[in-house]
Formats: structure tokens, sequence, C-alpha cells
């Protein structure tokens, strides 16, 4: 039933779900049966993709700049959730769609981590929420040099 | 609503539909393997006051024909299992009780919706 669904899709959209994902973001992600429906809120999925990226050897940090500053600073008043910054989602009634921004460590291939992402998140998202994911579209908006954590700490001690 | 609060010692025959409904859902749900708890949601809307204590995560909702929709709010657990399969689980779980406590009448539609997720904690999985 959901083969169907997303063939159909993707013959209607060319390049990808994004589409239809978004057209259909107004209706939640719902299972249908005799008994009642099943719901899965944006928030699941949202975690879920960022627990999956972070999952991956290579991934230093999710979030831009100004969201990670922002994230330190909400986490430490026990407002901020690190695991979803960096992570936007559009969940459709069958596919989903994830937006990540994220710092790389340096060495690392940035099309090896970011293709063991996607398949990650595609694993995870997939298996546990029944969505079938259109894309994952990644942004590396930095790197991470080793000692860095120090040099920052050192600047705001000293 | 000026209705009584209903006393620990009524038998449950005493206890309405409704609330033996939503106490009933409530427990099978958080019984099933992939529910870490009920989610009352950020206003807390999404809850029951049975007997004088609250079960956070469930609504029971009268019908017309006398029967009661269940809304269960859940957060699921972590590792999470295929959410579908945790909702099957439950929704079979619950009509089997409500049939065992002559409830199979009441018992109308159940949603189920996963709000949230617990989380493992940073730095491991």
């Amino acid at each position: 039933m959901r083969a169907e669904a997303t063939v159909a899709t993707e013959e209607q959209t060319g390049s990808g779900g994004r589409q239809e994902a978004a057209s259909a973001s107004a209706i939640e992600p719902s299972g249908h049966s005799d008994g009642g429906s099943t719901n899965i809120a944006d928030a699941v999925v949202t975690k879920i993709a960022g627990i999956a990226a972070r999952e991956v050897p290579g991934v230093h940090d999710l979030g831009g700049g100004a969201a990670r500053a922002m994230g330190s600073m909400t986490q430490r008043v026990g407002l901020g959730d690190e695991r979803t910054q960096g992570v936007s989602v559009e969940v459709g009634e069958r596919e989903a769609a994830v937006d990540l921004t994220l710092v790389v460590d340096y060495g690392e291939s940035i099309p090896q981590v970011a293709e063991a992402i996607r398949s990650n998140i595609v694993k995870r998202v997939e298996g546990i929420t029944g969505l079938s994911v259109t894309e994952v579209n990644i942004s590396v908006n930095d790197l991470y040099f080793p000692g860095d954590d120090d040099r920052s700490t050192e600047e705001q001690t000293g | 609503m000026n209705a009584r609060p209903v006393r620990p010692d009524m038998t449950p025959a005493l206890v309405s539909p409704r609330l033996r409904l939503a106490r009933l859902a409530w427990e099978r749900a958080l019984s099933t393997e992939g529910v870490d708890s009920g989610y009352a949601g950020e206003s807390g809307f999404w809850q029951t006051d049975y007997r004088g204590e609250v079960l956070p995560g469930v609504l029971a909702i009268a019908r017309s024909d006398a029967r009661y929709d269940v809304e269960l709010h859940l957060r699921a657990a972590w590792p999470t299992p295929p959410l579908h399969e945790v909702a099957r689980s439950i929704r079979e779980d619950v009509v089997a009780s409500a049939a065992r406590m002559g409830l199979a009448q009441a018992l109308g539609a159940l949603e189920i919706a996963f709000g949230d997720m617990a989380e493992p904690p940073l730095g491991g999985s």
C-alpha cells in the first residue's frame, strides 16, 4: 500500500516527494484501522532524525553557529534540547523530508559522512514510524578541529 | 462539571464506564513495550482524573450512541520499536481487556497518538 503511494508520488513530482510531503503537512502521519487511527507527532520524527544523525561517526554537532550558541545558552537554563537543534522535518501522511545543519570533524570525508547520515536517518525513521523518507538535505556549516574547545575555554576564562 | 468525586471504596460497577475505559486503556498502554509514559501535552490538556488521581495522556469522550471514544497520547520509549506495531498491540490489548470487563459495548474508536519520545542520554544511544 505504502509502496504504491510512494511510486505514484515520485512519478508525479519528479525529483522527489518534497511537494507531496509539504502539501500533506496538515495531515497527521497516521495509520487508520477500523478501531481508530495512529498519529505520530512531528516532534517524534525530529528527535529520531537528530539522534540518528548523531549516531554517525564524524558528526561533531548539529545546528548552525547561531543555533549552537543559542542552544548552549538555553540548555544551561534547562530550556533547550540539543538533540533537535539543527533538524527540521516536513511530515506528510506517509512521507517525510528532513533538513539537517551540522558540524563535521576535520579529517572526515564529508560525502561519506553525509551518505552515512542519509542512510541511518532513512533506516531509523522508516523503521520506527513507517514513514517513507523522500529526502535528507544536509548542510555542513563548519568543521571541528580537535582543540577548538580547549582554545575557546581558555579565551573565556583568561 | 459538578460530578461527585469517585470514592476509592466504590465497586467497579459503580464507577462510570467512561472512567473504567480510560483507566483500562491507560494501564494497558503503559504496560506495552515501547511506551514510556502517558503524554498530557504542554498544557496538560490530555489527562483524566480518576478517583482523585490523574491519568496523564488519556481521554474518554462520550458519543451520542452511548459509546466512548478513547484517546491515548503517549511518549514512546527509547530504543523505539516500530510505532505502528506498538499501536496495534495496544489496540488489541485494550479491545480484549474491554471485552473481559464487559465494556466491549462501551468502547468506541481508540485513537493513539505518539506526541513525544523518551531520549537516550547524550553521548550514547
